[in-house]
Protein backbone atom coordinates (compact mmCIF):
# COMPACT_ATOMS: atom_id res chain seq x y z
CA UNK A 1 0.00 0.00 0.00
CA UNK A 2 2.81 2.45 0.74
CA UNK A 3 4.16 1.78 -2.02
CA UNK A 4 1.44 2.30 -4.38
CA UNK A 5 1.21 5.72 -2.37
CA UNK A 6 4.47 6.73 -2.80
CA UNK A 7 3.88 6.08 -6.47
CA UNK A 8 1.82 8.36 -7.04
CA UNK A 9 3.20 10.95 -4.70
CA UNK A 10 6.24 11.00 -7.01
CA UNK A 11 4.13 11.11 -10.47
CA UNK A 12 1.74 14.21 -8.63
CA UNK A 13 5.02 15.97 -7.05
CA UNK A 14 6.41 15.41 -10.70
CA UNK A 15 3.75 17.07 -12.59
CA UNK A 16 3.37 19.72 -10.31
CA UNK A 17 6.64 21.15 -9.59
CA UNK A 18 7.80 20.21 -13.06
CA UNK A 19 11.72 19.93 -12.17
CA UNK A 20 13.63 20.68 -15.07
CA UNK A 21 16.12 18.56 -16.50
CA UNK A 22 19.89 19.43 -17.06
CA UNK A 23 20.17 19.72 -20.72
CA UNK A 24 23.48 17.08 -20.88
CA UNK A 25 20.91 14.20 -18.54
CA UNK A 26 18.15 14.57 -21.06
CA UNK A 27 18.90 12.20 -23.46
CA UNK A 28 19.11 9.32 -20.94
CA UNK A 29 15.81 10.31 -20.06
CA UNK A 30 14.07 7.36 -21.97
CA UNK A 31 16.17 4.97 -20.71
CA UNK A 32 16.17 5.67 -17.54
CA UNK A 33 12.35 5.57 -17.71
CA UNK A 34 12.96 1.80 -18.98
CA UNK A 35 15.35 0.98 -16.20
CA UNK A 36 12.97 2.29 -14.01
CA UNK A 37 9.91 -0.01 -15.14
CA UNK A 38 12.10 -2.60 -15.29
CA UNK A 39 13.00 -2.40 -11.36
CA UNK A 40 9.22 -1.41 -10.88
CA UNK A 41 7.74 -4.54 -12.53
CA UNK A 42 10.62 -6.79 -11.59
CA UNK A 43 9.36 -5.80 -7.71
CA UNK A 44 5.78 -6.21 -8.48
CA UNK A 45 6.75 -9.94 -9.32
CA UNK A 46 9.18 -10.83 -6.53
CA UNK A 47 6.22 -9.31 -4.28
CA UNK A 48 3.26 -11.36 -5.64
CA UNK A 49 6.29 -14.64 -5.81
CA UNK A 50 6.56 -14.26 -2.13
CA UNK A 51 10.41 -13.11 -2.36
CA UNK A 52 10.23 -9.59 -2.38
CA UNK A 53 13.51 -8.05 -0.66
CA UNK A 54 13.33 -4.12 0.24
CA UNK A 55 17.52 -3.78 -0.51
CA UNK A 56 17.15 -5.74 -3.50
CA UNK A 57 14.99 -3.46 -5.14
CA UNK A 58 16.37 -0.22 -4.19
CA UNK A 59 19.56 -1.08 -5.03
CA UNK A 60 18.23 -2.55 -8.46
CA UNK A 61 16.74 0.29 -9.31
CA UNK A 62 19.44 2.26 -8.50
CA UNK A 63 21.73 0.22 -10.40
CA UNK A 64 19.63 -0.23 -13.17
CA UNK A 65 19.56 3.23 -14.04
CA UNK A 66 23.02 4.15 -13.68
CA UNK A 67 24.25 1.29 -15.70
CA UNK A 68 21.61 2.01 -18.88
CA UNK A 69 22.40 5.39 -18.70
CA UNK A 70 26.46 4.63 -18.33
CA UNK A 71 26.06 2.24 -21.09
CA UNK A 72 24.25 4.89 -23.46
CA UNK A 73 27.08 7.62 -22.35
CA UNK A 74 29.61 5.30 -23.06
CA UNK A 75 27.97 4.44 -26.54
CA UNK A 76 27.68 8.19 -27.14
CA UNK A 77 31.25 8.69 -26.18
CA UNK A 78 32.21 5.82 -28.92
CA UNK A 79 29.63 7.04 -31.00
CA UNK A 80 27.41 4.11 -31.34
CA UNK A 81 25.02 5.58 -28.55
CA UNK A 82 21.88 4.83 -30.40
CA UNK A 83 22.61 1.04 -31.42
CA UNK A 84 23.58 0.76 -27.40
CA UNK A 85 20.33 1.90 -26.48
CA UNK A 86 18.38 -0.37 -29.05
CA UNK A 87 20.59 -2.89 -26.59
CA UNK A 88 19.45 -1.69 -23.79
CA UNK A 89 16.26 -1.40 -24.70
CA UNK A 90 15.83 -4.71 -26.12
CA UNK A 91 16.86 -6.62 -22.73
CA UNK A 92 15.06 -4.30 -20.50
CA UNK A 93 12.17 -4.66 -22.80
CA UNK A 94 12.30 -8.56 -22.68
CA UNK A 95 12.60 -8.17 -18.71
CA UNK A 96 9.79 -6.31 -18.28
CA UNK A 97 7.39 -8.25 -20.71
CA UNK A 98 8.32 -11.16 -18.68
CA UNK A 99 8.05 -10.14 -15.24
CA UNK A 100 4.69 -8.27 -17.17
CA UNK A 101 3.62 -11.75 -17.87
CA UNK A 102 4.68 -13.14 -14.50
CA UNK A 103 2.51 -10.81 -12.50
CA UNK A 104 -0.61 -11.75 -14.89
CA UNK A 105 -0.13 -15.20 -14.40
CA UNK A 106 0.07 -14.26 -10.57
CA UNK A 107 -2.99 -12.28 -10.70
CA UNK A 108 -5.38 -13.37 -13.30
CA UNK A 109 -4.09 -17.13 -12.59
CA UNK A 110 -3.79 -17.63 -16.84
CA UNK B 1 25.99 -13.58 -17.41
CA UNK B 2 27.80 -16.13 -18.85
CA UNK B 3 27.53 -18.59 -15.86
CA UNK B 4 24.84 -21.28 -16.69
CA UNK B 5 21.47 -20.78 -15.09
CA UNK B 6 21.52 -22.12 -11.52
CA UNK B 7 18.88 -20.93 -9.68
CA UNK B 8 16.67 -22.04 -7.35
CA UNK B 9 13.08 -22.75 -9.16
CA UNK B 10 10.63 -20.39 -8.22
CA UNK B 11 7.08 -20.82 -9.80
CA UNK B 12 7.25 -18.23 -12.40
CA UNK B 13 10.51 -19.00 -13.96
CA UNK B 14 9.04 -22.92 -14.11
CA UNK B 15 8.35 -22.52 -17.84
CA UNK B 16 11.73 -23.69 -19.49
CA UNK B 17 12.62 -23.38 -23.26
CA UNK B 18 13.83 -25.93 -25.54
CA UNK B 19 17.35 -24.65 -24.91
CA UNK B 20 17.48 -26.67 -21.50
CA UNK B 21 19.33 -29.64 -23.04
CA UNK B 22 21.59 -27.66 -25.44
CA UNK B 23 25.22 -27.79 -25.09
CA UNK B 24 26.25 -25.58 -22.63
CA UNK B 25 27.75 -22.35 -25.38
CA UNK B 26 28.23 -18.93 -23.69
CA UNK B 27 26.03 -17.08 -26.01
CA UNK B 28 23.09 -19.84 -25.75
CA UNK B 29 23.17 -19.42 -22.15
CA UNK B 30 23.12 -16.25 -22.46
CA UNK B 31 19.97 -15.88 -24.35
CA UNK B 32 18.32 -18.55 -22.24
CA UNK B 33 19.03 -16.13 -19.41
CA UNK B 34 17.58 -13.25 -20.72
CA UNK B 35 14.51 -15.05 -22.52
CA UNK B 36 13.43 -16.94 -19.23
CA UNK B 37 14.88 -15.17 -16.14
CA UNK B 38 13.31 -12.40 -15.77
CA UNK B 39 13.77 -11.46 -12.75
CA UNK B 40 16.10 -10.28 -10.62
CA UNK B 41 18.98 -13.15 -9.24
CA UNK B 42 18.71 -11.17 -6.19
CA UNK B 43 15.03 -11.62 -4.95
CA UNK B 44 15.71 -15.37 -5.10
CA UNK B 45 19.27 -15.06 -3.17
CA UNK B 46 17.54 -12.61 -0.65
CA UNK B 47 14.61 -15.23 -0.12
CA UNK B 48 17.28 -18.18 0.75
CA UNK B 49 19.35 -15.83 3.03
CA UNK B 50 16.20 -14.92 5.14
CA UNK B 51 15.27 -18.23 5.42
CA UNK B 52 18.55 -18.73 7.62
CA UNK B 53 19.03 -15.65 8.89
CA UNK B 54 17.20 -14.27 11.84
CA UNK B 55 14.76 -11.35 10.43
CA UNK B 56 15.98 -7.98 10.98
CA UNK B 57 14.61 -5.73 13.58
CA UNK B 58 11.70 -3.45 13.39
CA UNK B 59 13.95 -0.08 12.77
CA UNK B 60 15.52 -1.85 10.26
CA UNK B 61 12.29 -3.17 8.41
CA UNK B 62 10.82 0.58 8.80
CA UNK B 63 14.20 2.03 7.32
CA UNK B 64 14.01 -0.10 4.36
CA UNK B 65 10.13 0.75 3.90
CA UNK B 66 11.08 4.35 4.07
CA UNK B 67 14.08 3.17 1.07
CA UNK B 68 11.19 1.32 -1.03
CA UNK B 69 8.62 4.39 -0.43
CA UNK B 70 11.28 6.90 -1.37
CA UNK B 71 12.56 4.99 -4.83
CA UNK B 72 8.96 4.27 -5.97
CA UNK B 73 8.81 8.65 -5.30
CA UNK B 74 11.81 8.67 -7.58
CA UNK B 75 10.25 6.66 -10.24
CA UNK B 76 7.19 8.48 -10.33
CA UNK B 77 9.51 12.19 -11.09
CA UNK B 78 11.20 10.69 -13.50
CA UNK B 79 7.65 9.01 -14.93
CA UNK B 80 6.29 12.63 -14.49
CA UNK B 81 9.35 13.94 -16.32
CA UNK B 82 9.38 11.72 -18.77
CA UNK B 83 5.68 12.38 -19.57
CA UNK B 84 6.06 16.47 -19.49
CA UNK B 85 9.24 15.95 -21.79
CA UNK B 86 7.14 14.22 -24.28
CA UNK B 87 4.34 16.36 -24.44
CA UNK B 88 6.86 19.26 -24.29
CA UNK B 89 8.90 18.43 -27.27
CA UNK B 90 5.96 18.56 -29.73
CA UNK B 91 5.19 21.76 -28.97
CA UNK B 92 8.47 23.06 -29.13
CA UNK B 93 9.02 21.58 -32.27
CA UNK B 94 5.82 23.32 -33.79
CA UNK B 95 6.80 26.06 -31.97
CA UNK B 96 10.51 26.22 -33.38
CA UNK B 97 8.81 25.97 -37.21
CA UNK B 98 6.62 28.66 -36.74
CA UNK B 99 9.29 30.93 -35.04
CA UNK B 100 11.02 30.11 -38.35
CA UNK B 101 8.12 30.49 -40.83
CA UNK B 102 8.08 34.15 -38.58
CA UNK B 103 11.33 34.87 -39.32
CA UNK B 104 10.96 34.09 -43.04
CA UNK B 105 8.22 36.19 -43.47
CA UNK B 106 10.37 39.01 -41.21
CA UNK B 107 13.12 38.85 -43.28
CA UNK B 108 10.99 39.02 -46.45
CA UNK B 109 9.40 41.92 -45.52
CA UNK B 110 12.73 43.60 -44.26
CA UNK B 111 13.95 42.83 -47.92
CA UNK B 112 10.94 43.94 -49.46
CA UNK B 113 10.75 47.33 -47.84
CA UNK B 114 14.79 47.97 -48.61
CA UNK B 115 13.90 46.77 -52.27
CA UNK B 116 11.31 49.34 -52.41
CA UNK B 117 13.41 52.11 -50.41
CA UNK B 118 16.33 51.50 -53.35
CA UNK B 119 13.74 51.27 -56.06
CA UNK B 120 13.33 54.66 -54.23
CA UNK B 121 16.67 56.14 -54.48
CA UNK B 122 17.41 55.00 -57.97
CA UNK B 123 14.08 57.06 -59.13
CA UNK B 124 15.56 59.93 -57.70
CA UNK B 125 19.63 59.36 -59.18
CA UNK B 126 17.52 58.88 -62.18
CA UNK B 127 15.75 62.36 -61.84
CA UNK B 128 18.84 64.32 -60.09
CA UNK B 129 21.22 63.10 -62.80
CA UNK B 130 18.59 64.05 -65.64
CA UNK B 131 18.54 67.66 -64.03
CA UNK B 132 22.20 67.51 -63.32
CA UNK B 133 22.56 66.63 -67.17
CA UNK B 134 20.22 68.85 -68.33
CA UNK B 135 22.32 71.82 -68.54
CA UNK B 136 24.47 71.02 -71.71
CA UNK B 137 24.07 69.72 -74.70
CA UNK B 138 26.74 67.17 -74.47
CA UNK B 139 24.86 66.21 -71.23
CA UNK B 140 21.96 65.56 -72.93
CA UNK B 141 23.33 63.63 -75.12
CA UNK B 142 24.54 61.48 -72.27
CA UNK B 143 21.59 61.19 -70.51
CA UNK B 144 19.54 59.88 -73.70
CA UNK B 145 22.49 57.62 -74.16
CA UNK B 146 22.13 56.82 -70.19
CA UNK B 147 19.01 56.05 -70.64
CA UNK B 148 18.65 53.58 -73.87
CA UNK B 149 21.41 51.70 -72.16
CA UNK B 150 19.35 51.30 -68.51
CA UNK B 151 16.66 49.96 -70.68
CA UNK B 152 18.30 47.42 -72.42
CA UNK B 153 19.68 46.64 -69.38
CA UNK B 154 16.70 46.18 -67.50
CA UNK B 155 18.09 48.81 -65.00
CA UNK B 156 15.07 51.69 -65.97
CA UNK B 157 11.36 50.65 -65.15
CA UNK B 158 9.77 50.51 -68.22
CA UNK B 159 6.17 50.67 -70.20
CA UNK B 160 4.65 49.29 -73.12
CA UNK B 161 2.42 46.80 -74.91
CA UNK B 162 3.74 43.01 -74.83
CA UNK B 163 2.75 39.92 -73.73
CA UNK B 164 1.47 38.05 -69.82
CA UNK B 165 2.69 34.33 -70.11
CA UNK B 166 1.09 32.54 -66.81
CA UNK B 167 2.70 29.25 -65.81
CA UNK B 168 1.32 27.13 -62.96
CA UNK B 169 2.40 23.80 -61.06
CA UNK B 170 -0.19 21.17 -61.65
CA UNK B 171 -1.79 19.14 -59.37
CA UNK B 172 1.27 17.18 -56.80
CA UNK B 173 1.13 13.12 -57.54
CA UNK B 174 -1.45 11.48 -54.80
CA UNK B 175 -2.01 8.23 -53.49
CA UNK B 176 -5.34 6.69 -55.44
CA UNK B 177 -6.44 5.01 -52.36
CA UNK B 178 -5.51 7.59 -49.17
CA UNK B 179 -5.68 10.56 -51.44
CA UNK B 180 -2.17 12.03 -49.71
CA UNK B 181 0.56 13.26 -51.72
CA UNK B 182 2.71 10.35 -52.17
CA UNK B 183 5.91 12.10 -52.26
CA UNK B 184 6.84 11.19 -55.78
CA UNK B 185 9.03 13.40 -57.72
CA UNK B 186 6.67 15.75 -58.90
CA UNK B 187 6.48 15.73 -62.70
CA UNK B 188 3.81 18.50 -62.81
CA UNK B 189 6.02 21.32 -60.95
CA UNK B 190 7.46 24.27 -63.15
CA UNK B 191 11.34 24.12 -62.81
CA UNK B 192 13.83 26.36 -63.27
CA UNK B 193 14.73 25.19 -66.42
CA UNK B 194 10.96 25.71 -67.40
CA UNK B 195 11.32 29.14 -67.17
CA UNK B 196 14.36 29.69 -68.68
CA UNK B 197 13.03 27.92 -71.81
CA UNK B 198 9.56 30.21 -71.29
CA UNK B 199 12.09 32.98 -70.97
CA UNK B 200 14.55 32.77 -74.00
CA UNK B 201 11.96 31.75 -76.40
CA UNK B 202 10.29 35.52 -75.80
CA UNK B 203 13.17 36.65 -75.75
CA UNK B 204 13.77 34.81 -79.24
CA UNK B 205 10.56 36.50 -80.29
CA UNK B 206 11.27 40.11 -79.72
CA UNK B 207 11.31 40.93 -76.24
CA UNK B 208 12.64 44.16 -75.05
CA UNK B 209 12.22 43.75 -71.37
CA UNK B 210 10.81 40.79 -69.09
CA UNK B 211 9.50 40.18 -65.44
CA UNK B 212 9.02 37.32 -63.98
CA UNK B 213 6.82 37.44 -60.89
CA UNK B 214 7.70 41.59 -61.59
CA UNK B 215 10.85 40.40 -61.01
CA UNK B 216 13.21 42.31 -63.89
CA UNK B 217 15.77 40.06 -65.67
CA UNK B 218 19.13 41.84 -66.51
CA UNK B 219 21.77 40.51 -68.88
CA UNK B 220 22.85 39.09 -65.56
CA UNK B 221 19.69 37.42 -63.97
CA UNK B 222 19.68 33.96 -62.49
CA UNK B 223 16.90 31.74 -62.41
CA UNK B 224 17.69 28.64 -60.82
CA UNK B 225 16.38 26.27 -58.37
CA UNK B 226 17.29 26.18 -54.65
CA UNK B 227 16.00 23.07 -53.14
CA UNK B 228 12.74 23.73 -53.57
CA UNK B 229 12.04 27.17 -54.40
CA UNK B 230 12.58 28.91 -57.54
CA UNK B 231 14.68 32.17 -57.22
CA UNK B 232 15.11 34.70 -59.51
CA UNK B 233 18.53 36.86 -58.94
CA UNK B 234 18.04 35.18 -55.54
CA UNK B 235 14.47 36.08 -54.97
CA UNK B 236 12.37 33.51 -54.37
CA UNK B 237 9.51 33.53 -56.84
CA UNK B 238 6.36 30.84 -56.80
CA UNK B 239 3.84 29.14 -58.44
CA UNK B 240 1.83 30.29 -60.46
CA UNK B 241 5.04 32.13 -62.36
CA UNK B 242 4.01 35.33 -64.35
CA UNK B 243 6.18 36.07 -67.23
CA UNK B 244 5.78 40.14 -68.61
CA UNK B 245 6.43 40.77 -71.62
CA UNK B 246 7.32 44.34 -73.57
CA UNK B 247 7.55 43.97 -77.15
CA UNK B 248 5.50 44.31 -80.66
CA UNK B 249 2.44 42.27 -78.86
CA UNK B 250 1.05 40.89 -82.01
CA UNK B 251 4.44 39.59 -83.33
CA UNK B 252 5.71 38.56 -80.02
CA UNK B 253 2.59 36.33 -79.47
CA UNK B 254 2.47 35.11 -83.09
CA UNK B 255 6.30 34.10 -82.78
CA UNK B 256 5.95 32.76 -79.02
CA UNK B 257 2.63 30.76 -79.69
CA UNK B 258 4.31 29.44 -82.97
CA UNK B 259 7.79 28.23 -80.96
CA UNK B 260 8.35 24.75 -80.01
CA UNK B 261 8.70 25.65 -75.96
CA UNK B 262 5.26 27.42 -75.95
CA UNK B 263 3.62 24.12 -78.28
CA UNK B 264 5.69 21.37 -75.41
CA UNK B 265 4.00 24.01 -72.29
CA UNK B 266 0.42 23.46 -74.13
CA UNK B 267 0.74 19.86 -74.47
CA UNK B 268 1.58 19.85 -70.51
CA UNK B 269 -1.58 21.00 -69.66
CA UNK B 270 -3.48 18.04 -70.55
CA UNK B 271 -0.83 15.39 -69.84
CA UNK B 272 0.18 17.51 -65.89
CA UNK B 273 -2.69 19.56 -65.86
CA UNK B 274 -0.21 22.40 -65.48
CA UNK B 275 -1.27 25.58 -66.22
CA UNK B 276 -0.34 27.62 -69.09
CA UNK B 277 -1.84 31.06 -70.43
CA UNK B 278 -0.54 33.50 -73.22
CA UNK B 279 -2.19 36.56 -73.09
CA UNK B 280 -1.84 40.19 -74.93
CA UNK B 281 -1.62 43.16 -73.11
CA UNK B 282 -2.09 46.81 -74.31
CA UNK B 283 -0.49 48.10 -71.50
CA UNK B 284 2.41 46.84 -69.41
CA UNK B 285 4.49 48.17 -66.52
CA UNK B 286 8.00 46.76 -65.78
CA UNK B 287 9.61 47.65 -62.87
CA UNK B 288 13.54 48.30 -62.73
CA UNK B 289 15.82 45.46 -61.65
CA UNK B 290 17.48 45.81 -58.53
CA UNK B 291 20.68 45.43 -60.64
CA UNK B 292 24.00 44.39 -59.43
CA UNK B 293 26.46 47.00 -59.51
CA UNK B 294 29.68 46.15 -61.22
CA UNK B 295 32.70 46.54 -59.13
CA UNK B 296 35.10 45.16 -61.64
CA UNK B 297 34.62 45.44 -65.14
CA UNK B 298 35.10 48.63 -66.32
CA UNK B 299 33.93 50.35 -69.76
CA UNK B 300 36.52 49.85 -72.48
CA UNK B 301 38.64 53.59 -72.31
CA UNK B 302 36.23 54.94 -70.33
CA UNK B 303 36.47 55.84 -66.43
CA UNK B 304 39.22 52.78 -66.15
CA UNK B 305 41.18 55.02 -63.48
CA UNK B 306 38.04 55.51 -61.23
CA UNK B 307 38.28 54.93 -57.72
CA UNK B 308 37.50 51.19 -57.17
CA UNK B 309 36.46 51.55 -53.53
CA UNK B 310 33.41 53.35 -54.31
CA UNK B 311 30.87 51.15 -56.05
CA UNK B 312 29.74 52.46 -59.43
CA UNK B 313 26.57 54.30 -59.61
CA UNK B 314 24.32 52.01 -61.07
CA UNK B 315 24.21 53.10 -65.08
CA UNK B 316 27.99 54.61 -64.74
CA UNK B 317 29.71 51.22 -65.78
CA UNK B 318 26.85 48.82 -68.47
CA UNK B 319 27.68 45.77 -69.61
CA UNK B 320 28.97 45.05 -72.27
CA UNK B 321 25.90 44.34 -74.64
CA UNK B 322 25.28 47.52 -74.56
CA UNK B 323 28.80 48.89 -75.65
CA UNK B 324 26.50 49.46 -79.36
CA UNK B 325 23.23 50.90 -78.47
CA UNK B 326 20.62 50.24 -81.38
CA UNK B 327 18.56 53.21 -82.62
CA UNK B 328 16.88 54.79 -80.23
CA UNK B 329 13.32 53.67 -81.26
CA UNK B 330 14.17 50.79 -82.80
CA UNK B 331 13.87 47.28 -81.33
CA UNK B 332 16.71 45.68 -79.92
CA UNK B 333 15.92 42.18 -81.86
CA UNK B 334 19.90 41.24 -81.60
CA UNK B 335 19.31 37.96 -78.48
CA UNK B 336 20.05 39.85 -75.25
CA UNK B 337 22.11 37.32 -73.23
CA UNK B 338 19.84 34.41 -72.13
CA UNK B 339 19.22 34.49 -68.86
CA UNK B 340 19.81 31.59 -67.80
CA UNK B 341 20.97 29.87 -64.81
CA UNK B 342 22.76 26.63 -66.08
CA UNK B 343 21.70 23.33 -65.45
CA UNK B 344 20.55 22.13 -62.15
Amino acid sequence: MIPALALVVGIAAGLLIEPSVPAGLQPYLPIAVVAALDAVFGGVRARLDGIFDDKVFVVSFVSNVLVAGLIVYLGDKLGVGGQLSTGVVVVLGVRIFGNVAAIRRHVFRA
Amino acid sequence: MSEPPKRRPTPANLPRGPWRGAPPSPGLAMLAELMNNHLDAGYAAAAERREVEQPPSALIRRFRTMAVALTLVVVGVILAIAYQQAIARAPDAAQAKAGLVDDIKRRSAASDSMQRQADDLREKLAKDREAALADSAAGQQTARQLEQLETITGLSSVTGPGLVVTIGDGPPPVDPVTGEPTGEVDLARVLDRDLQELVNALWRSGAEAITIDNQRLTPTSTIRLAGEAILVDLRPVTSPYEIKAIGDADRLNERFTGSSVARRFRGYIQRYEMTFEVKRDKDLSLPASAGAPLSYAHVLGGAADRDETTPPASGTATPPPASTPPASTGTPTQSVPSPTGGGR
